[in-house]
């Protein structure tokens, strides 16, 4: 896949908030600025991967090497009890959200990004250890998108070794052994 | 004894190829059922806002 999900390190972080700024500081009277700074805020508080009492997490979805994320996921890992990942929110950069609202929507390049996400968080279960990820399907729209994974996913024979439903508003993958 | 279950990273070890085309093209197709409907996913409401706002 040209995306793939990754940490954001100090780095990556300040050259992330260098692009979604000038991307919308170019776009002030289509895109709501605060919105983005507010992303990159929580993200810049969430980057703390190693903290003991961290668990909620931004990853970056990169493009080809690129030095800046084009999307950020918002994760939570849970440390106690019943341990699952949840991938709770993606948020796209401006320039993918104005293409969105301008009609140009580039649908290969957002399925890549999203199924960076995905694929992505099946691979933080390394660092996260579980045999269960969760995708929330927050509005009805995003809810639709996510049983129309599911169900593609159903009839091409499932995932190898995993099981794929949906549990009320999320898509849930587990191991089979589970 | 380990009794920590697998993870999802080790059941797929293998099999990344696999697993990423058939979610991509999961996503590719759930997407263009999507329709007009696309329009209505959540990460386009920041431009839909700013319209409204602007119109306010």
């Amino acid at each position: 896949m040209p995306h793939i999900l990754d940490r954001l390190d100090n780095g990556r972080l300040e050259a992330t908030s260098n692009e979604w700024r000038s991307q919308f500081s170019r776009h002030k009277n289509q895109l709501i600025p605060s919105e983005y700074e507010r992303i990159l805020a929580w993200a810049a508080g969430c980057v703390d991967y190693e903290g003991p009492a961290c668990e909620s997490f931004a990853y970056g979805v990169y493009e080809n090497g690129a030095g800046h994320a084009i999307a950020i996921s918002e994760v939570v890992y849970s440390k106690s009890g019943r341990k699952w990942l949840k991938l709770l929110d993606l948020h796209l950069c401006p320039a993918v959200d104005l293409s969105f609202y301008n009609d140009e929507l580039d649908i290969m390049g957002l399925s890549s990004i999203f199924a960076a996400a995905i694929v992505g968080t099946f691979h933080l279960t390394k660092r996260h250890p579980t045999d269960t990820v969760k995708l929330y399907g927050r509005s009805g729209t995003l809810l639709t998108f996510l049983k129309g994974i599911g169900a593609y996913i159903e009839r091409q024979g499932g995932l190898p070794g995993l099981k794929v439903g949906i549990e009320g508003r999320w898509l849930v993958i587990r191991g089979a052994a589970a | 004894m380990n009794h920590e279950p697998q993870t999802i990273a080790d059941v797929i070890s293998g099999h990344e190829a696999e697993v990423e085309a058939i979610v991509h093209d999961a996503v590719a197709k759930s997407l263009a059922d999507l329709g007009a409907d696309i329009y209505k996913l959540e990460w386009a409401n920041k431009a839909v806002a700013a319209e409204a706002l602007a119109a306010a």
